[in-house]
C-alpha cells in the first residue's frame, strides 16, 4: 500500500495527474502503467483517413507528397496514413485536397470501431452519437453510396459540424437530426430498422490525453459514474432498436473500466438476447480486463478489445462487438 | 351595489381587435417557429426551376425525370433545400413525424429573402455541394448537356485565389472564354478537372488602363472603356474553412 501511495504521488508530481486519474492508470494498466503514462506524454500523431469515395489511397499519397508531406500507411486500416508534416509549408487541415473532401483528419484508434462494424453496401446503419462525423463519414465511404445512414446527436451545435463533414465528404445517403439517443424508441420507424449500430458513446475522454492534457486533472470518480450510467442507457436503447441477428459496436475513447468492461458486464446481466463476439480482426488491440478493483466482469471480456497507447501508438480506445441473437 | 358610474364604455369592435392583436403579440413572445422538414411546395419549386435555367434549360428536367429525387425544405434559421433520393425520401417521411430532420440526401442550396421593388421575394442560392452533385450527375447521365455547360479551368494561381474566396480574373483562366455568357452559372475546375466551385460572369467598373487587356470582352458586353470583365465567386470549396467545420 505504501509503495502504491509513493507511486501515485510520483505520477501526480512528475506528470501532473490528479489522484483519481493516477490511481485509475494503475488499476486499468497494472503491468504497463508507466509505459502508458510515457506514451501519453508524446505529442499526438497526425493521421488521416482517405475518403475512398473520391480518391484512392495511392493517388492521395502521391498528391500530398508533392506538397512536402511524408505519408506512411497505418497498421490495420489500408485507407489510413500517418503523416509527417515537418517538411511541408501547408497546414494539413487546409490543403486543396482536404477542402475537396479527399481525406479526414482522424486518429487511428478512432477508425477502428467502424472497421470492426464493417458496414456493407446496402445496409441500414444507425450512428447513435454521431457528431462531429468522423465515424459517420467513414461509414458512408464503406457503404459506397448504397444503403442508408441515420446519424443522431444530442447537441444541435454539434450537428452543424456533422452536417458540414457529411457535405464535405460527399455522403449523400444520410439523414441527420438532433435527438437524445436514449429515447430513439419514440421513433417507431427505427425499431428493428438498423442492420448495424455504432455506439461511440460519450465518455470522459481519458484516452485522448495526448491531444488534450486537461484530461489529466479534469475528471473525478463521480464524472466516470455519471458517464457509465448514461452509456448503459444508450447501449440498452441501441440493442432494443437493433434488428435480430444485427451487430452493434460499442466503443469509447476512455481507459476507465467503469465506462468499458463494467458497462458490458452489466448489459450482459440485464439481457439474455445478446452475445459478445470475437472481433473479425482479432489482432487489433488486446483483450479487455476480466476484473478490476474487486469487480469481476467475466471471461466474456476477453472478447472485447483495448487499444494501448504504448503498444499501438495511438489514443487509448475500447471496443466491443455485440450480436443480437433474437 | 349599483352599476359603476363614470367608467368609459368600451367599443365591442375595439375590444375584439385588441384581443386579436394580443394573441398575435402572444405568438411573438413565444419565440421563433419550430423548424420543420417538409416537402417543397409548388411556389418554391418554381424558384428552383427558374434558377436551373441558368445552368441549362433541361437541367432540372434531367434531374427530376423518373421521380428519382424529391425536393425537401428545412425551415430553420438557414432555409435549406435538399435533393433527396427516392429511397431515402420514404425513410425521411416516416422519421419526420417524430423528429425534425436537419440534413437529408444532397444539400442543394438555400433560400434567402431579398427586397425587390418594395416586396420581399425568395431567391435560391446553389450550394457548393449542389453544384458538385449536379455537374457530376449531368456528366454521367447526359454527356452532351455536360459539354454545353458553361465551364472554366483555372491555372494554379487562379485556383488558390478562388479557393480563398476571390473572384477570377481572365488572366488566370486557361480554357477558352469567348463564349462565356452573363447570367449563366459557370462551373469552375482545376487543371486536374476537380470541381472547385461556381462563378458568374460580371462586368465591373475600373480604370481605362485595363481596357486594352480585356478589350474583346469589354466590347462584347459594354461600349464603355471603364469596365473590367471577371467571374464573380459565388461559392467555392474553401468555404468549409471560412465557415468552420
Amino acid at each position: 500500500m505504501e509503495k502504491n501511495d509513493e507511486v501515485i504521488k510520483k505520477i501526480m508530481e512528475e506528470f501532473g495527474y490528479n489522484r483519481f486519474m493516477a490511481e485509475q492508470l494503475i488499476i486499468n494498466y497494472p503491468e504497463d502503467y508507466m509505459a502508458v503514462i510515457n506514451a501519453f506524454e508524446k505529442p499526438p500523431r497526425n493521421t488521416i483517413r482517405v475518403n475512398t469515395l473520391y480518391i484512392s489511397p495511392a493517388e492521395l499519397k502521391r498528391q500530398l507528397e508533392q506538397k512536402g508531406f511524408k505519408l506512411r500507411p497505418t497498421q490495420w486500416i489500408d485507407y489510413g496514413f500517418h503523416v509527417n508534416i515537418d517538411q511541408s509549408k501547408y497546414p494539413l487541415g487546409a490543403t486543396h485536397e482536404y477542402l475537396l473532401g479527399y481525406y479526414y483528419l482522424q486518429s487511428l484508434g478512432s477508425m477502428i470501431p467502424v472497421h470492426i462494424l464493417s458496414p456493407q453496401p446496402g445496409e441500414n446503419i444507425l450512428d447513435m452519437c454521431a457528431a462531429p462525423g468522423s465515424k459517420t463519414t467513414q461509414i458512408g465511404q464503406l457503404l459506397k453510396g448504397k444503403g442508408k445512414i441515420i446519424a443522431v446527436d444530442i447537441k444541435e451545435t454539434r450537428i452543424e459540424s456533422l452536417i458540414s463533414n457529411l457535405n464535405r465528404c460527399g455522403i449523400e445517403n444520410a439523414i441527420a437530426f438532433t435527438y437524445d439517443a436514449r429515447f430513439l424508441k419514440r421513433i417507431p420507424k427505427l425499431i428493428n430498422w438498423p442492420d448495424k449500430i455504432l455506439l461511440d458513446a460519450p465518455c470522459t475522454g481519458s484516452g485522448v490525453i495526448r491531444k488534450d492534457r486537461s484530461r489529466k486533472t479534469s475528471r473525478k470518480l463521480d464524472d466516470v459514474k455519471i458517464m457509465s450510467k448514461l452509456q448503459l442507457q444508450l447501449l440498452d436503447t441501441g440493442l432494443d432498436l437493433l434488428k435480430p441477428k444485427g451487430l452493434l459496436v460499442y466503443s469509447t475513447c476512455s481507459f476507465h473500466y467503469h465506462e468499458n468492461e463494467l458497462v458490458i458486464s452489466k448489459i450482459l446481466e440485464k439481457r439474455d438476447d445478446i452475445e459478445i463476439l470475437e472481433p473479425p480482426f482479432a489482432d487489433i488491440g488486446l483483450p479487455g480486463l476480466i476484473e478490476a478493483e474487486g469487480h469481476e466482469f467475466g471471461y466474456e471480456m476477453l472478447k472485447t478489445r483495448r487499444i494501448y497507447p504504448n503498444l499501438h501508438d495511438t489514443d487509448a480506445f475500447f471496443y466491443c462487438l455485440i450480436k443480437k441473437k433474437y | 351595489m349599483g352599476k359603476y358610474v363614470g367608467l368609459p364604455k368600451i367599443d365591442k369592435k375595439l375590444k375584439e381587435k385588441r384581443k386579436e392583436s394580443s394573441k398575435k403579440a402572444g405568438a411573438k413572445r413565444r419565440g421563433p417557429p419550430i423548424p420543420q422538414f417538409i416537402k417543397l411546395n409548388a411556389t418554391k419549386t418554381s424558384i428552383i426551376i427558374d434558377y436551373f435555367k441558368n445552368i441549362h434549360e433541361n437541367a432540372y428536367k434531367l434531374l427530376m425525370e423518373k421521380d428519382k429525387f424529391q425536393l425537401y425544405y428545412y425551415t430553420g434559421k438557414e432555409r435549406r433545400i435538399f435533393l433527396v433520393p427516392q429511397e431515402l425520401a420514404f425513410l425521411a417521411a416516416k422519421i419526420r413525424k417524430n423528429a425534425t430532420i436537419q440534413f437529408c440526401g444532397i444539400y442543394l442550396g438555400f433560400l434567402k429573402s431579398r427586397r425587390k421593388r418594395e416586396k420581399m421575394v425568395d431567391e435560391f442560392y446553389l450550394s457548393y455541394e449542389g453544384g458538385r452533385f449536379i455537374q457530376e450527375y449531368i456528366k454521367n447521365h447526359d454527356p452532351e448537356m455536360f459539354n454545353s455547360l458553361q465551364k472554366v479551368t483555372l491555372d494554379e494561381e487562379g485556383e488558390k485565389k478562388f479557393l480563398y474566396g476571390s473572384d477570377i480574373y481572365f488572366n488566370n483562366i486557361l480554357s477558352d472564354t469567348d463564349d462565356l455568357v452573363k447570367r449563366r452559372i459557370t462551373f469552375v475546375y482545376s487543371q486536374k478537372g476537380e470541381f472547385l466551385g461556381l462563378a458568374l460572369l460580371k462586368v465591373k467598373l475600373v480604370g481605362p488602363q485595363e481596357f486594352e487587356k480585356y478589350k474583346n470582352y469589354i466590347l462584347k458586353y459594354s461600349n464603355s472603356q471603364n469596365f473590367l470583365v471577371s467571374l464573380m465567386n459565388l461559392i467555392d470549396a474553401g468555404y468549409y474553412l471560412r465557415k468552420g467545420a
